[in-house]
């Protein structure tokens, strides 16, 4: 296990640095340099004060050249300053993080908390009035777009009903943990109500085939009752595969979380990357697309862990 | 011959009794029945062996003694007397409390049949603690002495091992531990030793044969061969399509098969002394229960087969000896 782990760990490290170097590409792709951004400011700037600016912040290096340079600061702990925000990236990014974080995890623990049960129970009674209802919901929630779906809560539940705030973290001096609850609801309402039903959908799929094994038949034949053979049988290795299928989801989630924000103007890492981008903050960009990265890895190193804690099978290969 | 085989249908020595039992199976094209009209004794401490080609309805009819039948299909008709009682009557919750407590069942494929995910030990005591009330520690014990008793070595670390980390054979002895930890009164073998290489068979067979003298078990034992059988049983069930074509005692069927099928599975058999190897026997194939032939099941392979035996069915009838026979031209 510990072995599994370093390697997964060291894996994740290798995918973490080529995708830097990949994202710090692209982004010197994008049209446009921080030199141009103060040609802009400043209309008075020659060409040749531009040349150089150029050579003198290094952008005229070739881009491996100018990669290895960031690296070697961002090993050491500096990753840079915020043009948009005019503050280290770190300081900009990490709340935006932690509110992220927040909303992905209440969203997960949410939509598996209803849509493992409920897959379970549709596939316990597969075509039966309980399994259509289920399927129904499953695939409403599929169907709609989120976007979509955050526009109508606001209507409803912001504007029609004003029961919950339409958007941002918390009221304006009014501080405390049930006021800044409140602006969580929606967001976290309209991610798992978009997630919910795809693991239903997983969780059903599952647990039919598993009680269709051999095993099963074999768990009946000892005399388990229906409690026994679902909970102590099928369910665990119904979920090996639903772990697999989640953590794969995690990285889609996070871009799902994109939208989400900027409809409730919430201040996370979706909305962060956008204006980043938007505004060319190279380094905030950079360093967000990165943080990104890392939190889809982390979640598939840790569905990785599940999966060869679920499965005997697969624990030290 | 033994006069306690002469009468296979005594009623007072059964320990079950199987009385027309009728599967059928919803599908596509209408109902089949893959068990029809099976009707059968088990006698303590004796093994019934249930031969017939693959399809013929062999697990249907073992998996319905213990109402597992899959759906599709179902058990429309018949009883399964066991202690006075009709299983097919009972609750499911009365049901399982017979399912590997008083009847137990040993599957063909060792390998699907233990859960992936669970330690073999853990899987054997689960009946113990199912049935018998026992307490984790004392189920765990309990296992470990089963393991040993079906010649696992190190059987208290083996207990601690997962499915995938053991051989078939080791497999399929556990799974007989786990099939007789509760002591039960039945023992339903379904090709026990079919997935298993030919010595680790023979192994098999020699401990379901030793266990069934400590234990006193009756055996249901099935198999599609029937050297096999003629090994384990005391008696012997022969099915074709569904239906129960000969039962006798296995000497008896063995020496003097009555039915035409019977004596074309007996032909299939490696003679000893001849050096002749095995025998395509029977022409064609088990026919789809969806489209039978007229009058008996087997007239469209059968060499005897005239018009007589295209009209209609022949029942499953007496013959001397103690023996059944479903032919018209197999009659006395
Ligand atoms: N799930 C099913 N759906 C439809 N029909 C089925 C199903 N299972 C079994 N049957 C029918 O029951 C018949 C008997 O099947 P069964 O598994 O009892 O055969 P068997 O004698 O055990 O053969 P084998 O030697 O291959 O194990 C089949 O020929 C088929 O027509
Ligand atoms: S009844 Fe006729 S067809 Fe059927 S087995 Fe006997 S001889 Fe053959
Ligand atoms: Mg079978």
């Amino acid at each position: 296990m510990t072995r599994f782990l370093a390697t997964r760990v060291a894996q994740s490290v290798i995918v973490l640095a080529l995708m830097s170097f990949a994202i710090y590409a692209l982004i010197g792709l994008m049209p446009g340099d921080p030199i141009d951004l103060m040609i802009s400011a400043d209309p008075k700037m020659t060409p040749e004060d531009a040349a150089r600016l150029r050579a003198l912040y290094g952008v005229d290096k070739p881009v491996v050249e100018r990669y290895a340079n960031w690296l070697m600061a961002a090993l050491g702990g500096d990753l840079g300053y915020s043009r948009l925000y005019a503050a280290p990236v770190l300081d900009v990014l990490l709340p935006a993080l932690g509110n992220t974080l927040i909303l992905l995890g209440l969203t997960l623990v949410l939509s598996l908390a209803i849509g493992l049960p409920a897959g379970v129970v549709a596939a316990l009674r597969p075509y039966s009035r309980t399994d259509y209802a289920i399927n129904l919901f499953a695939f409403a929630g599929i169907s709609v777009p989120a976007f979509w779906l955050g526009l109508l809560l606001i209507i409803v539940f912001a504007v029609i009903l004003g029961v919950l705030p339409a958007g941002g973290t918390e009221t304006v001096g009014g501080a405390g943990f049930w006021d800044q609850a409140k602006y969580l609801v929606l967001p976290v309402v309209n991610l798992t109500l978009a997630s919910v039903g795809g693991h239903t959908r997983y969780m059903r799929a599952a647990m039919m085939e598993t009680l269709r094994q051999d095993y099963i038949r074999t768990a009946r034949a000892k005399g388990a009752g229906r409690a026994r053979v679902v909970l102590g049988h099928a369910l665990r290795n119904a979920m090996i595969p639903v772990v697999t299928i989640i953590a794969l989801q995690f990285g889609y989630l996070f871009s799902g979380a994109l939208i989400t924000e900027t409809i409730f103007a919430y201040p996370g890492m979706g909305k962060l990357i956008f204006d980043s981008i938007m505004g060319n903050d190279f380094n905030l960009a950079l360093v967000a697309l990165l943080f990104a990265t890392l939190v889809t890895l982390v979640g598939n190193l840790l569905a990785d862990v599940a999966y060869a804690w679920l499965d005997p099978r697969i624990a030290y290969r | 011959m033994e006069p306690a085989r002469e009468s296979p249908n005594a009623p007072s020595d059964a320990i079950l009794e199987v009385r027309g039992l009728e599967v059928t199976f919803a599908t596509d094209r209408g109902a089949v029945k893959a068990a029809d009209g099976v009707s059968f004794d088990l006698k303590p401490g004796l093994t019934l062996g249930l031969v017939g080609e693959s399809g013929c309805g062999k697990t249907v009819t073992a998996l319905a003694l213990l109402r597992l039948v899959p759906p599709p299909g179902r058990i429309t008709g018949g009883r399964v007397l066991f202690g006075g009682e009709d299983l097919l009557a009972l609750s499911e919750r009365a049901m399982e409390d017979i399912r590997g407590k008083r009847i137990s069942m040993v599957f063909q494929e060792p390998t699907t049949a233990f859960n992936p995910v669970l330690t073999i030990g853990d899987q054997i005591a689960e009946a113990l603690i199912i049935h018998g009330g026992a307490g984790r520690a004392e189920a765990h014990a309990a296992a470990v002495g089963m393991l040993d008793k079906v010649g696992i070595p190190d059987p208290a670390e083996r207990a601690g091992t997962y499915p995938h980390q053991m051989s078939g054979g080791m497999r399929q002895r556990a799974m007989i531990a786990m099939a007789l930890i509760c002591r039960p009164d039945i023992l339903i073998a379904d090709e026990p030793t079919t997935a298993l290489d030919v010595t680790i068979q023979a192994q098999i067979l020699d401990l379901m044969g030793a266990m069934q003298r400590e234990f006193g078990v009756a055996i249901l034992f099935i198999s599609h061969d029937l050297a096999v059988i003629s090994e384990m049983a005391d008696e012997v069930m022969v099915m074709y399509a569904g239906r129960v074509v000969e039962r006798a005692p296995a000497d008896a069927l063995l020496a003097h098969p009555l039915h035409p099928y019977t004596q074309g599975l007996i032909e299939t058999l490696p003679r000893h002394g001849v050096g002749r190897g095995r025998l395509p026997a029977i022409p064609g194939t088990v026919p789809d229960l969806g489209a039978l032939p007229d009058g008996c099941r087997f007239s469209d392979r059968c060499p005897l087969a005239d018009d007589g035996c295209r009209a209609a069915d022949p029942p499953l009838t007496r013959a001397p000896g103690g023996r059944w026979v479903a032919c018209y031209k197999a009659a006395p």
